[in-house]
């Protein structure tokens, strides 16, 4: 067993004691991950062969040169797994032993192979206080409710995938699977609110998660904007803003990208006046510029618009014979809003992350290879550290210490 | 009234625009009582900006749709009854919610010390772009920056074109989930130990986190993760496809059942055993393409996913604004509910993304105006008297 030794630091320990299973799923893993660094003890309950997430690329040597993947590896990591064949009467006896003796217990239905479609009633019946997380595509009520769906669909249905993209172009996902990730995220916090309930009632409930029904959050103003106005937003590529004309959201450097939206008001008055003393001090004409008073600058208003629009057309030619780190650092120092686009190895580099402490390890083939630590700070808390996840090596003697465990209950 | 999951919860918020709003009204949505506190000269901007109610825009939807089943408490926090109004609010509280530049509790004589020694069982969550210290702690960041900052930007968008924002900011879409996270757990703690948590919430490094596989993946391998458009790695088919009523219709194959299941929808049944696995699938990715196109492009975007959801296969329609209104699946689960605000009617109120079976959730007001329980908040949770109230409003602390 790896739960609670001495390499896992940095735990929060508010959720100490409190017993979570998770289903496969990477929104399933994504939930249990945050619980787990919350303090909570978290087993995955795989099907017997492992959960087929192992096997998905990037692919990733674990210490003890066992392949596995990078997202089974990131989110996976401090907990422990025991293989259970949920198809026979041993496999369905074991599962009921550890839902009694469990808090939580997390499955995506309809999301991922594997992760189990259970009823909340069944476990009721076995363990009163439980509470059960699934996270499906559209829940578990509805015309919808058997459908299946990961990241993509759930991003199509919400609306988002329309939102993103070129405007004439083919609507496009956002990277790195957000919506299940979100999916997980708001299922930990619909978990959290659950549990809150039961700690003064001892009474359980089911938490009934929609990835597509989280996701429609993200489109923001769109859907107002039609209940109100009628009008069906459509993308702005590069662009910001639920406006008629969106604003420029995208710029590039010399070497690479940056972003930053043009303001108004005098929210953007004071960033657009330094923006113009930039260009000033480093020897472009700015005439007519300088005597503008920006703080007075309405984006609603044409004539006004058509003075922001200059001014961008300046800078544009400013922003691209400059590097992206140089415009950041000069950017920061007369607090103006733009930042980098970011690419893995930039984040990595990050000085303000290090000097946060923000970055952990976990153990690999290669040695230890950073990871992004805990999500929230809380008090003086140390750098998170936590064990890779269970291999499938260690199936038959986590099994043993698994029903040793059990037999003390 | 039914009891909710939050009853008895105090939160006293000091939110502002979009994600700490949006986390809150996670709590507010539960039962818990949710005060904020709002002053006219720095109303929360959200209340001017589009789209608006009404044809006078005077009531914003962006506010009303993450406001709601809150008090609105207006406090000049510079005047010099503020302080002490609002340390008897702390006393009344189990969480503060504040998401200021950091430094300026400190500068308003209200650091954390100062609030734990009020209320030593205060949870209180501070929210900022990049956290309480570090070199860019006090930068001016909004949500589409650090949506770029985090790597997101750089990830999104077609393999051979540039980088693409995602729609929106998508750090204020992260946080308030692991925000209501975050507080529900040192509740916990605080109940337990007697002692309050200071929560550091960096919104940049909390979003970071959401990128956890791509950094292990590049740290492993020293490739650096690419955008890739409507493709996945593990999945194949995996894209969109075009229909008779000039939408899309998105498909991902996962599964070799999946695959099967789609061959025999489309009318390719030899493709199941031909394409057997997902790199053969990738490597004739133009004809399997052509193949789903030329089946989706004779039925409407919601016949095709009618039809392939029913075979087994994930599909979905790529919905605009107006076809997530009309969904059925979210009028069946009442997504979108109204409630009665007190100048302009009925205002969108959209439901969380989880429903509890036995406490459910319930919109039970509007978002309020600014101010609108100033008199209730004062005499309700301060005690004060009418005499008290009046005079410190006729001397601008209360507004």
């Amino acid at each position: 067993m790896t739960t609670g030794s001495a390499e896992q630091t940095g735990l929060d320990q508010s959720l100490q004691g409190l017993t979570v299973l998770e289903f496969p799923g990477l929104a399933a893993s994504f939930c249990g991950f945050i619980l787990r660094v919350h303090g909570a003890t978290v087993t995955k309950v795989e099907p017997s062969d492992g959960d087929p997430q192992r096997n998905e690329a990037p692919a990733i040597h674990s210490a003890t040169g066992e392949q596995t993947s990078a997202a089974f590896l990131a989110y996976s990591r401090g907990k422990d797994s025991v293989f259970l064949d949920l198809e026979t009467i041993t496999g369905r006896h074991e599962f009921e032993r550890l839902a009694r003796g469990a808090d939580v217990v997390i499955t995506a239905p309809g999301t991922h192979a594997g992760s189990a479609c259970l009823d909340y009633e069944d476990l009721k019946a076995i363990n009163p206080g439980i509470i059960l997380t699934s996270i499906s595509p559209f829940g578990t009520s509805g015309p919808y409710a058997g459908y299946t769906g990961g990241d993509l669909v759930a991003s199509a249905m919400s609306g988002l995938l329309h939102l993103t993209g070129e405007p004439d172009g083919q609507p496009v996902r956002m990277g790195g699977q957000q919506a299940l990730k979100l999916g997980g995220a708001e299922a930990a916090a619909g978990t959290m609110v659950a549990l809150f309930r039961r700690d003064s009632t001892g009474v359980g409930q089911h938490v009934d998660v929609a990835v597509r029904d989280a996701m429609i959050k993200a489109t923001v103003n769109a859907i107002p904007r039609y209940e109100y106005e009628g009008i069906v937003q459509n993308r702005v590529g590069d662009h910001w803003g639920v406006r008629d004309k969106p604003l420029r959201a995208l710029w590039r450097c010399s070497d690479g990208w940056v972003s930053f939206v043009r303001r108004g008001g005098a929210l953007g008055g004071r960033v657009n006046q330094q923006c113009v003393a930039w260009m000033a001090e480093a020897g472009i004409d700015v005439t007519g510029m300088e005597s503008v008073q920006w703080d007075l600058m309405d984006l609603g208003n044409p004539e006004h618009r058509e003075i922001l629009d200059r001014l961008d057309e300046l800078f544009e030619t400013f922003l691209a014979q400059r590097p992206t780190e140089e415009v950041f650092t000069e950017g920061l120092r007369r607090g103006m809003t733009l930042a980098p686009v970011r690419r893995i190895p930039e984040v990595l580099a990050e000085k303000h992350l290090e000097q946060r402490k923000f970055w952990s390890t976990v153990g690999s083939a290669q040695g230890p290879l950073r990871v992004p630590g805990r999500f929230v700070k809380i008090g003086d808390q140390a750098p998170l550290t936590l064990d890779p996840p269970t291999g499938l090596a260690e199936k038959s003697s986590n099994f043993k210490a698994q029903m040793e465990a059990g037999s003390r209950v | 009234m039914s009891e909710m999951a939050l009853n008895g919860l105090k939160v006293l918020d000091f939110g502002w625009v979009a994600a700490v709003p949006i986390m809150t009204l996670q709590l507010a949505q539960h039962g818990a009582h949710v005060v904020r506190v709002e002053s006219s000269s720095r109303p929360d901007a959200s209340r001017a900006t589009a789209p608006f109610v009404d044809q006078a825009r005077t009531v914003s939807a962006a506010f009303t749709q993450i406001n709601a089943n809150k008090q609105s408490i207006g406090l000049n926090l510079k005047h010099s009854e503020a302080r002490s109004i609002i340390l008897e609010l702390v006393k009344w509280a189990d969480v503060l919610t504040e998401n200021f530049r950091p430094g300026t509790l400190e500068k308003l004589g209200l650091g954390y010390e100062v609030l734990s020694q009020a209320n030593p069982k205060l949870v209180v969550l501070r929210s900022s772009s990049a956290g309480q210290v570090g070199e860019y702690s006090t930068m001016a960041a909004t949500g589409d920056l650090l949506q770029s900052l985090c790597g997101f930007t750089h990830l999104t968008g077609h393999a051979d074109g540039k980088p693409m924002p995602p729609w929106g900011a998508w750090t204020d879409i992260t946080v308030p989930p692991m925000g209501v996270v975050s507080i529900l757990a040192a509740v916990r703690q605080a109940g337990k130990t007697g002692q309050g948590v200071h929560i550091d919430m960096s919104q940049h490094e909390l979003s970071v986190g959401f990128l956890a596989d791509q950094i292990l993946a590049y740290e492993a391998t020293g490739e650096i993760p690419a955008r890739m458009g409507n493709d996945d790695l593990n999945a194949s088919p995996h894209g969109l496809f075009p229909s008779s009523d000039d939408g899309w219709v998105a498909i991902e194959v996962a599964h070799r059942e999946q695959w099967a299941a789609l061959t025999a929808v489309i009318g390719q049944p030899g493709w199941a055993d031909h394409y057997p696995s997902v790199d053969s699938r990738r490597q004739a990715a133009y004809i399997i393409s052509a193949g789903i196109s030329d089946w989706t492009r004779r039925r409407t975007k919601a016949a095709a996913m009618e039809e392939l959801q029913r075979s087994g296969v994930p599909a979905g329609i790529v919905a605009d604004p107006a076809d997530v209104r009309k969904d059925p699946q979210l009028d069946y689960r009442e997504y979108f509910q109204f409630t009665q605000e007190a100048s302009v009617g009925q205002v969108l109120s959209p439901a969380a993304a989880y429903r509890l079976s036995e406490t459910p959730a319930s919109i039970k007001t509007a978002a309020p105006a600014l101010g609108e329980h100033t008199w209730e908040v004062c005499s309700e949770i301060l005690g004060l008297d009418g005499d008290r109230i009046a005079d410190l409003m006729v001397s601008g602390a209360l507004e």
